[in-house]
């Protein structure tokens, strides 16, 4: 592919954006408007969610509003990415040292221009105080935000994080983080309930403005689908955007890929046909990789991945053959299987809807909505129909039920979790990164050839060459730097 | 709204309270007080970024509604408590510059004031240290669990908005833990607002994104509680669950108003 042409279609994720991008492709709702405001306002927060979600973005939308990024605001807010290979494989005081390091960096960079100091040492304490001596001269309040600092992989407790967020939180300073759906474990002097808000980041078709959001994405980023609007008297592009986005769960980073495949091959009008073809493409090409993408970077959960895959065959199988698009489960079920449910939220195959509902057959368990996009593969024919389509835009149906009693899901049993040193990723050549379905944008055969004549065998390795070492690397250039950057990115985090 | 309609919380929290008796009468009380701090809330100015006003009485009136709202819930939940303080402020001995001891306490009546330890249900403990907050374990377990099961499993799929689509994905046994934390986080930024403790500008604290999201939540927490109340088995005058819903919607329809 031409370069230009990639960076036409890369899919950035919100924090690889410059601002000016960031303002052109990111649209947020009025549920979204929501959450930004907690996210201004005081007070502790952590933003759960699945990958593609739109976390970042939400925590960067907010960021803008704040000072310095907008001279008008009236806190202080200092937006920190935690993507930092050493930060996952330390712990106490170490990790204390690189988060405390990478923190007053950033808070420096942020007020250098304003202009204003910041001087503290790299220890929790000493930043505590530099914080409160800066709210108190510039008579504004503070809001921390940090990035991917909860990683599921990661061998060592996130108990060091969650302590750094307590520590940090006052009646002036508010820290917000992202977590995942597989976050879990606070350590023990955090408790979830009183130190924090745990807010879900999640897109739903009942919401108001659910379609529009959609369409105003569609719009930003892909105005040639308008060329395609549907021209049958009961579909229009509002409601093609807001099925479309009914059927990744609400999930921006699958959307963007599927509307992403459909500008690349429509040439007719937008309609049962060509959304059938692209959901059950978006499915072979998108969300079966991502489990096989995801599993390396799991760490000691990379087990999981395989019954993962065995309940999400059964979830699917059974409620696509009886035409339901809702998974009851027992409450034990869950409570056996709780991670690979975990990874499958995560990786947006499902996505919870209420944590403790009644089953008509006994019991008490969890309602799950399943992707329409994945559940198309399991219906029969395979097809898109008007009928259909309909059915999965009222969402009051009745879900299947997944009983402790039944045999459905009996059968997944849960391995031995391995204790490794690191995450298999890192250890893994560095053509695990080529270009295929779990990596779209991922290294070219050239790319692969330049990095491992320079040495760089491992992901490990690309990982911590410096961006001018690379720079300096014949046929590397900026451009591709950053897709390196992006595809390693893609690789380790989560 | 109309003047002379009751405001959809008040109504929610009241419920189908007897106009006639005293608790009616405490309840439409409250119920009015509320509807004027919502009321006064709405007109405050919220287009600037800063603005005193705002700053200065936004507090007051967050706090306000989780007080009155809260005190509306234990006026359902516990007759007992609002109808003695009823009296005692009836009294000829009662003085409005004396502390009152019989007074309506956050920490106490609303959120207990310490925590129960391990077995809520050890037959050796006296009456007397069973705490009746309207938060605390006892009310957990006694109201608001099976309450809080049954509300779900009755209001239809896809009704009750963002707060209730919210509230589906917090399990029964952790919410009371939940909500509790949430009302003592919003009561006690409101008081510091009003107490006027910070060192930095009072402004620059309360700005206006701030005293939305705490009105928001004020009025949140206390309608989440109110529609959970209506669905309690055992729990006196309350509203149909289609009245409720219809109740809690509004309100959440307001507040998105207010929100601009």
């Amino acid at each position: 592919m031409a370069e230009e042409q990639y960076e036409q279609n890369l899919i950035l994720a919100a924090e690889d954006c410059d601002q000016e991008t960031f303002d052109k492709i990111h649209k947020f709702s009025r549920s979204d408007d929501r959450i930004i405001s907690k996210l201004i306002a005081h007070g502790p927060v952590l933003l759960q969610g699945g990958r593609g979600s739109g976390k970042s973005a939400l925590l960067i939308e907010a960021f803008s509003k704040l000072f310095p990024q907008n001279p008008e605001g009236s806190a202080i807010g200092i937006y920190l990415s935690l993507r930092h290979l050493p930060l996952l494989r330390s712990s106490g005081k170490d990790y204390e040292t690189i988060f405390c390091g990478l923190l007053i960096e950033r808070i420096r960079a942020l007020l250098r221009e304003v202009p204003l100091e910041f001087n503290a040492e790299p220890v929790v304490g000493s930043i505590q105080s530099a914080i409160a001596q800066l709210s108190s001269d510039v008579g504004k309040r503070i809001v921390l935000m940090f990035d991917d600092a909860a990683h599921i992989g990661r061998e060592t407790s996130l108990a060091e994080f969650f302590d750094i967020f307590r520590t940090l939180s006052s009646s002036t300073v508010s820290c917000k983080a992202t977590i995942y759906p597989g976050v879990t474990q606070f350590g023990t002097r955090f408790d979830v309930y009183n130190d924090a808000t745990v807010v879900d980041v999640t897109r739903r078709e009942d919401q108001k403005g659910f379609d529009r959001q959609f369409l105003e994405v569609i719009e930003a980023r892909f105005p040639k689908l308008k060329e395609f609007a549907p021209t049958a008297s009961d579909l229009n592009l509002e409601k093609v955007a807001g099925f479309l986005g009914q059927s990744v769960l609400g999930n921006m980073r699958a959307f963007v890929f599927l509307c992403n495949a459909i500008q690349e091959s429509a040439e007719q009008s937008l309609g049962f046909n060509l959304l059938t073809q692209s959901l059950l493409d978006l499915t072979s090409n998108y969300y079966w990789p991502l489990l096989e993408e995801v599993s390396p970077k799991l760490g000691k959960y990379t087990p999981m991945v395989e019954p993962a895959r065995q309940i999400a065959n059964t979830l699917f199988q059974e409620c696509g053959t009886s035409g339901k698009r809702f998974a009851l489960v027992h409450r034990d079920v869950i409570a056996r299987l709780s991670k690979p449910f975990e990874i499958l939220e995560y990786v947006g195959f499902t996505a919870r809807r209420d944590v403790s509902r009644g089953l008509k057959s006994g019991g008490r368990g969890t309602r799950y909505a399943l992707s329409p996009c994945i559940l198309l593969e399991f219906i029969q024919g395979k097809r898109l129909t008007s009928d259909l389509f309909d059915r999965w835009r009222n969402d009051r149906e009745e879900p299947f039920e997944f009983h402790v009693k039944g045999d459905k899901l009996a059968g997944v049993l849960l391995p031995e979790m391995v204790h490794t040193g690191e995450l298999a990723i890192l250890q893994e050549p560095i053509e695990k990164l080529g270009k295929s379905n779990a990596y779209p944008y991922g290294l070219t055969q050239n790319m692969m050839e330049t990095l491992k004549s320079a040495e760089i065998n491992t992901v490990r390795d690309l990982a911590e060459t410096p961006d001018d070492k690379l720079d300096a690397l014949p046929y590397i250039g900026p451009a591709k730097v950053k897709r390196i950057r992006n595809v390693v990115g893609q690789a380790v985090w989560m | 709204m109309p003047s002379s309609e009751l405001h959809p919380l008040a109504r929610l929290l009241g419920g189908e309270c007897p106009k006639d008796s005293d608790l009616g009468k405490i309840v439409a009380h409250l119920g009015k007080t509320l509807a004027g701090l919502i009321g006064e809330a709405r007109i405050l100015d919220f287009s600037r970024c800063e603005a005193p006003q705002v700053s200065i009485l936004g507090p007051y009136f967050a706090r306000g509604i989780l007080e009155v709202g809260f005190s509306m819930l234990l006026a359902r939940l516990d007759p007992f408590r609002v109808l003695v303080l009823r009296q005692v402020q009836q009294s000829p001995d009662y003085e409005v510059e004396r502390r009152n001891s019989c007074a309506l306490q956050w920490k106490g009546d609303f959120l207990p004031d310490e925590k129960v330890d391990e077995n809520l249900w050890r037959p050796s403990r006296k009456p007397k240290d069973i705490t009746r907050a309207l938060l605390g374990d006892y009310h957990d377990h006694v109201f608001w669990r099976p309450s809080f099961v049954n509300m779900r499993d009755n209001i239809p799929e896809g009704c009750g908005g963002q707060w209730l689509s919210d509230l589906r994905l917090v399990s029964p046994d952790s919410f009371t833990r939940q909500i509790r934390s949430r009302a003592e986080r919003a009561y006690t930024a409101s008081s510091k607002g009003i107490h006027h403790e910070f060192v930095i500008p009072l402004a620059a604290y309360y700005d206006t994104q701030q005293i939305l999201e705490l009105l928001t939540e004020a009025i949140a927490v206390t309608s989440t509680l109110a529609l959970v109340l209506n669905s309690g088995g055992h729990i006196p005058f309350c509203l149909a669950s289609s009245e409720a819903l219809t109740c809690f919607e509004s309100i959440q329809e307001e507040v998105q108003e207010i929100n601009g």
